[in-house]
């Protein structure tokens, strides 16, 4: 039988021949899971802010330029830019992103209103002048868009006799003026500041805990500082219809009623990041994966464990409970189920970086 | 079981041949062949120029005059060829088959007979490399080692043919066989192609049609049934 095999296979090696550099797994279709195009969006680069808008269209800031795409990247608008070394958060709210830039007593902002394409950068003339005299530390800690053409930003300053002293300017883009609107002093270190719309807004501060102080008329009162939490919780996060989220990792407080009452998460419970969809309805991203909470962020439950690929992933954003971005670095990632499962879009893959 | 017809087919095969076999009055014999394999698709065209098939069936004439036979049988289809720049590796894309065909006597002329012939298989292919290493001259042997298959899959395919037998004992024969199976990409494989950001389709159809050219012996054998 061995001897039959032998002869067996001499014929069928005789019969065969074939193209040495071709093989047969060459002929299955290999597809490249994102764009090849792309790598001019991310190679070399981070990105800064993404957000989804009706469902379709996706815009995005990276440090050197902003993107567009309707298609999922298959076609892509890309618009570079050169950012200012930035000296405050880059601050985000839909079509409008603000960051300061700049030396202590003369900032520059700068402004876009058109999801990154152009921006204008200005040293605003601050009236009253800047006082500059018997500081140690001044500068914006933050800035806040609140219309296409004004940005609220918070001047501090720090001296050694009377502590920090909060300013909040109302800066006029087309006029390149700020505008002083309130002045605290106090002994309160600001640790994040965001408004909702252009008359309300909130303050994160620090003092042997974290204390939240809110303002609804533009800044000109802001109410006591109230104590939050005895740890330090860095991250503020408001949605245009009064929910508001401060977190850190651990902890994390929900208001679904602009501050008047508050929820607390599971301890542990680490957030990185939240998107609001409804009053009741938050999405967070975990250290785990993606969460959801159904309560206004009294429960939580676990979409998706994310894997090793999302590593970077910082934040995420969702337009509707159904439709909604992670991303960070180099990554975005795009789901259409409610996070079950997820589309890459970015991913700085060999054949992108190469 | 996932796919239940390639076993239905069979036991509806060996039901039909059982039938036959009750019914016979007439002869049985044995087709081993052999031959030629030239694939006509260009997908795979371009990667094996040739082949080499071998098949063993068990016939059964089936008509007054053994105009018709029925031929049960099985075989293989392989290609085999060097990779890589010193074809140090053999690609091997080899296919075990188990089918039917029906042989038709049309024509006969002295000790010449034509059968136009149709047959169906179901096929199983495997697509591997190898290595040979390790000769070894005080036992005059090698070691091969094989890869695990990177593609694989199952499917039906159909022939159409002629065979010319002389003698009732050589024949020659020319079909062509359409055959497009569907295969299956080894998971590892697929799973490191898609960690490297590339999307794979869950199964490919890969047009592996050939024209083949064999030739072989046939032996009749009487059968004397007491049915």
């Amino acid at each position: 039988m061995k001897k039959y095999s032998f002869y067996v296979l001499c014929l069928a090696a005789l019969c065969s021949c074939g193209n040495k550099n071709v093989l047969l797994i060459n002929q299955v279709p290999v597809t490249p899971v994102v764009n090849p195009a792309t790598k001019a969006i991310i190679k070399g680069n981070s990105l800064l802010y993404v957000r989804l808008d009706s469902v379709a269209s996706i815009h995005g800031i990276t440090f050197n330029s902003a993107f567009r795409t309707a298609d999922d990247f298959m076609d892509f608008e890309l618009h570079p830019f050169s950012l200012q070394t930035a000296t405050t958060p880059y601050s985000f709210d839909g079509n409008r992103c603000v960051y300061g830039s700049g030396q202590g007593l003369t900032p520059a902002v700068n402004f876009s209103a058109d999801y990154g394409s152009t921006w204008t950068s200005f040293s605003p003339v601050f009236n009253p002048a800047l006082p500059g005299a018997g500081v140690y530390s001044s500068g914006f800690f933050g800035l806040s868009p609140v219309g296409d053409e004004e940005v609220l930003g918070l001047y501090v300053q720090q001296s050694y006799a009377n502590g920090y002293t909060r300013q909040l300017y109302k800066i006029d883009v087309p006029a390149t003026t700020a505008t002083l609107v309130s002045s605290i002093q106090d002994n309160y270190m600001p640790l994040a500041m965001q408004f909702a719309n252009a008359k309300t807004g909130w303050m994160l501060l620090s003092g042997g805990g974290t204390y939240i102080s809110s303002t609804t008329d533009s800044g000109v009162t802001w109410s006591e500082p109230a104590l939050i939490d005895t740890r330090n919780l860095g991250s503020l996060r408001v949605s245009a219809t009064g929910q508001v989220a401060v977190y850190s990792v651990p902890g994390a407080y929900f208001s679904a009623d602009n501050g008047v009452t508050w929820k607390e998460a599971p301890a542990s419970l680490h957030l990185g990041d939240v998107s609001f969809v409804s009053s009741s309805l938050i999405y967070g991203l975990t250290d785990g994966g993606l969460g959801k909470s159904t309560d206004g962020g009294v429960s939580w439950s676990y979409v998706s464990n994310f894997d090793s690929t999302f590593n970077n992933v910082t934040s995420i954003f969702f337009e509707d409970e159904q439709h909604g971005l992670a991303y960070g670095a180099q990554r975005l990632y795009e789901t259409v189920d409610g996070g079950k499962s997820w589309k890459t879009l970015l991913y700085p893959y060999d054949y992108i970086l190469q | 079981m996932k796919n239940p017809f390639p076993s239905r087919l069979l036991c509806l095969g060996l039901l039909v041949f059982a039938h036959l076999l009750s019914q016979a009055q007439n002869q049985f014999g044995i087709d081993l062949g052999g031959g030629l394999v030239v694939p006509t698709s260009a997908q795979l065209n371009k990667v094996f120029y040739t082949g080499g098939e071998m098949s063993l069936g068990f016939k059964l004439a089936v008509l007054p005059g053994k105009r018709l036979w029925i031929v049960p049988n099985g075989g293989f289809k392989m290609y085999m060829k060097g990779a890589g720049t010193d074809n140090s590796v053999t690609e091997t894309f080899l296919t075990g088959k188990a089918g039917l065909e029906f042989q038709y006597k049309a024509a006969e002329h002295r000790k010449w007979a034509f059968f136009p012939l149709v047959r169906i298989d179901y096929n199983w292919c495997s697509n591997f490399f190898s290595k040979t290493y390790g000769y070894d001259p005080t036992t005059n042997t090698t070691t091969t080692a094989e890869t695990d298959s990177y593609l694989s899959g199952h499917d039906l395919s159909y022939d159409a043919g002629i065979m010319i037998v002389r003698s009732s004992l050589w024949f020659l024969r020319i079909d062509y066989e359409y055959f497009n199976p569907s295969l299956k990409l080894n998971s590892d494989l697929k799973n490191q192609l898609q960690a490297d950001g590339f999307a794979v389709p869950a199964t490919t159809r890969i047009n592996c049609s050939s024209v083949n050219i064999g030739l072989g012996l046939t032996f009749n054998f009487k059968h004397r049934s007491k049915f």
